[in-house]
């Protein structure tokens, strides 16, 4: 390409061609594997702490839930350095930033539990699903979408369930249903979308 | 009545740039190389005419130790695109 003018149909086919090169969900192989990590560290943290709870083995156990950030910030950045993409959408950016304000939501809430009582395992496990069903409609998955959605109504099975040693399977659960399934789901289709 | 084509916008290379981050957003000096097929220093030559114009903004930056030019359009390119395209529009419909 060189610094020529052009005619007018020639613009307009440049401009067509260049913003046919240039779909916008090039990233999506790496943002769904993002979710999948934090789908399955938020298990596995879980049902960590569901183990430690039942054998009543630390008193602060639920600080664990902690981990979750500590352990797939790094995760997503060391992820995000990886990527030779070279490109940084308005979908990624939003992404990226959601992402962080839902962190600190969650991590946020969950550390105020230390000195109030409420059912923080249903407000956990309703944001995650908000935050998938967000994600679901920037990335245009269905799949995400309708996780999401089923996410928040097992989520709101939470409130009926008296001990958070009851709670925490389901809330795994959540995860699953919000998250993980949809995630694979989503990757599968990836192939045929970009 | 026909309007102008702004002229800063109306050269292949530039106009590619920005119809390129017109959909993207952003992307380092490598990616719009590989897209536009343009040379690394045509390309920058283009880039900093339209960073002169205040149409696109570069940044300079490091990753995974190796030099990194991002480039990010502003919203004064994004008015100048859209002015470009009613311009074009105009004569396309004469």
């Amino acid at each position: 390409m060189e610094d020529r003018k052009l005619n007018e149909a020639e613009s307009l086919d440049l401009i067509a061609a260049m913003i046919r090169n240039a779909r916008t969900n090039q990233r999506a192989r790496i943002n769904c594997n993002i979710i999948l990590v934090w789908g399955y560290v938020s298990v596995l943290v879980s049902l960590i702490v569901w183990v430690i709870k039942l054998y009543n083995a630390f008193s602060y156990s639920s600080l664990l839930w902690l981990l979750i950030p500590m352990i797939c910030f790094p995760i997503t950045k060391y992820m995000l350095s990886k990527d030779k993409m070279g490109v940084t959408s308005y979908i990624d950016r939003s992404i990226y930033y959601i992402t962080i304000l839902f962190v600190v939501i969650c991590s946020t809430i969950g550390l105020s539990t230390l000195i109030m009582d409420f059912p923080v395992l249903f407000i956990e496990g309703l944001l995650v699903c908000i935050w998938m069903i967000i994600m679901g409609i920037l990335l245009k998955s269905k799949p995400i979408i309708w996780g999401g959605i089923v996410g928040a109504v097992v989520s709101h099975t939470l409130l009926f369930i008296p001990d958070m040693i009851s709670q925490i399977p389901l809330f795994v659960l959540t995860f699953v249903v919000s998250i993980i399934i949809p995630g694979h789901l989503f990757k599968k289709s990836i192939s045929q979308n970009v | 009545m026909f309007k102008e084509l702004n002229p800063i916008l109306h050269s292949e290379l530039r106009l590619a740039i920005i119809s390129l981050l017109i959909s993207i957003g952003e992307a380092d000096f490598m990616y719009i190389m590989e897209q536009t097929k343009a040379t690394g220093g045509n390309l920058s030559v283009q880039v900093e005419k339209l960073n002169k114009a205040g149409y696109i903004e570069v940044t300079k930056s490091f990753k995974n130790k190796r030099p990194c030019t991002t480039c990010k359009i502003t919203s004064e390119g994004i008015n100048a695109f859209e002015e470009y395209v009613e311009a074009l529009k105009s004569y396309i419909n004469k």
